[in-house]
């Protein structure tokens, strides 16, 4: 009886239909999300630096009426990632059992493609889940070139700011940005508690990391080489350490060698069916023989 | 060269090629003024991109599409006067159709920024063009099959699955170089600062839905058409229309 039972959840689970409804739902919910997203941006921004589930129990409860959709996302997102699993894990088994391994293997590495694909979705959304739900943001930090150092949380080590090699825009096509920097040319060092120093380049573009931190770079003044020393000078950093980043940025390469393994497989058997077609219309007729 | 002056000038020599698509006299001419348009699309996105770079040009998401669609469809340009004549007329109404929007609601008042001036960042923007242009020629040739196929359907079900496929492959693409973009930049997968995020992922999702319609087997061939028909209509609505600006009346100069 619990068997049956067992059976039944599982088939409906593994069901094909059943992602097809879901990722129709998914594509409904995230369509209709667009404006209401951007008419209330404020409400939304913070779900990067306050983490997920603080933002639903504040941002995303009181504000139900253009967050609900976010919740139903949740929701569903939850329901594909359990139908991915059951349904790649059942049809991998098939695909295991079935094979015809006199075939050679590298016929069943190409036909894996699909499941590759299947279990990345899995880790991509674990991934987002985890950099969502467990990072440490420390945002609006700032820091000026051979200032004041800002220190790390714990203890960990501080960090200085000097200006060695801006790049500036030389290209004369866009008027606006003449004599502005394109790379200001930072260098971030970080000193740990025993004083060994390590220096790292950051600009929009390169996010060093110190600690286990990531450091981006939010804003830089002054904007432009204007020639004279006075005005702001000075840098936003906005600070994370974000351990799941790895393991989203693992799936989402996975899912790119999958879904080339797929296309492969596509583009071998369209070769073989159009030479298979060829050596049949190139076939002498019998009666002419 | 102005690249506005130039986009307008490539739209009308499509407005009189899908014109003289409609008669067997004028086809040649058709096709002529077709091959012309192509350069002068591509030409334009050429344009774009050297203003911008090292940054990536500005909200050209759609105004870049059509040259792309042109130049996938200019693929099957053996069959454009036989068997292939619908897809070609339905090709160059809707290439004209999506340049309507950057004449009409041009949307190139904003400078690039520069974080945008990294190499992920110019993959999502050429991945984007790629993906819609590719879904684009799949939705048409669903079309083709649905339309055409009493008289002679140039358009099996294989080739706009295949295209799909391809479709999906630069969108997904473009998706997964925005992220590591943003993951670079920001330090998050999505950054919620601009709405547009949400629309790639539910073109993604109905695509998804769309693959395992022709995968799962029990779907009759066109009830996969008109869902791949639906789609260009989909990705038109919600990945086309954001890029609008407010309307202008055009002038050529």
């Amino acid at each position: 009886m619990i068997l049956k039972i067992l059976k039944a959840v599982w088939n409906f689970w593994a069901s094909i239909k059943l992602s097809i409804v879901l990722c129709f739902l998914l594509a409904l919910d995230t369509a209709l999300a667009y404006p209401l997203i951007k008419m209330n941006l404020t409400t939304f921004i913070p779900l990067g630096e306050v983490g997920i589930f603080t933002w639903l129990e504040t941002y995303g409860r009181y504000n139900l009426g253009h967050t609900l959709w976010f919740f139903i996302l949740m929701v569903l997102l939850t329901f594909l990632a359990i139908n991915t699993f059951v349904c790649a894990t059942e049809k991998l088994w098939h695909l295991l059992r079935q094979y015809n391994y006199s075939a050679g293997l590298k016929s069943l590495i190409l036909k894996l493609g699909p499941h590759v694909m299947h279990y990345a979705v899995l880790v991509i959304l674990l991934g987002y889940l985890g950099s969502y739900a467990l990072s440490e943001s420390l945002p609006g930090r700032s820091l000026t070139p051979d200032g004041l150092p800002i220190k790390l949380p714990r203890g960990q080590g501080e960090l200085t700011l000097s200006k060695v090699n801006p790049v500036v825009y030389s290209g004369s096509r866009l008027d606006f940005f003449d004599t502005w920097y394109l790379d200001p040319g930072y260098v971030l060092t970080y000193t740990d508690r025993e004083g060994n120093s390590e220096s790292k380049a950051l600009a929009y573009s390169k996010s060093p990391s110190f600690a286990g931190y990531r450091f981006y770079l939010a804003d830089f003044y002054p904007k432009r080489n204007t020639g004279g020393g006075m005005g702001l000078n000075y840098i936003k950093l906005s600070i994370r350490k974000d351990p799941s980043a790895y393991v989203y940025i693992g799936g989402l390469i996975l899912f790119v060698i999958g879904l080339g393994m797929y296309a492969a497989d596509i583009f071998l058997r369209r070769k073989k069916k159009s030479s298979l077609t060829l050596a049949k219309a190139t076939e002498p007729i019998p009666s002419e023989l | 060269m102005d690249e506005n002056f130039l986009y307008k000038v490539a739209e009308i020599i499509l407005l009189v090629s899908v014109a003289f698509s409609f008669t067997r006299k004028t086809l040649v001419l058709s096709q002529v003024l077709f091959g012309l348009y192509l350069p002068l699309g591509l030409w334009y996105i050429g344009i774009r991109y050297w203003l911008a770079l090292p940054m990536t040009p500005m909200f050209m998401g759609t105004a870049g599409v059509p040259p792309f669609l042109a130049l996938f469809g200019a693929l099957y340009w053996k069959r454009f006067s036989g068997e292939g004549l619908f897809f070609y007329r339905s090709l160059l109404i809707l290439t004209f159709i999506i340049g309507l929007e950057h004449v009409f609601f041009p949307k190139d008042f904003y400078l690039p920024f520069l974080k945008t001036a990294t190499f992920f960042s110019q993959c999502h923007l050429l991945f984007t063009l790629l993906g819609k242009a590719a879904l684009f020629i799949s939705g048409l040739h669903a079309l083709d099959f649905l339309l055409a196929g009493k008289t002679g359907a140039d358009s099996p079900p294989g080739r706009f699955f295949l295209w799909l496929v391809i479709g999906f492959t630069f969108w997904t693409l473009c998706m997964f170089s925005g992220e590591a973009w943003s993951y670079l930049g920001w330090g998050l997968p999505v950054v919620w600062d601009d709405a547009v995020i949400v629309t790639f992922m539910a073109t993604w999702f109905f695509y998804i839905a769309l693959l395992h319609l022709h995968l799962a087997g029990g779907f009759s061939a066109r009830s996969r058409a008109y869902f791949s028909t639906f789609g260009c209509l989909w990705v038109i609505v919600v990945n086309c229309l954001p890029d609008m600006g407010p309307f202008r009346v055009p002038t050529l100069f």
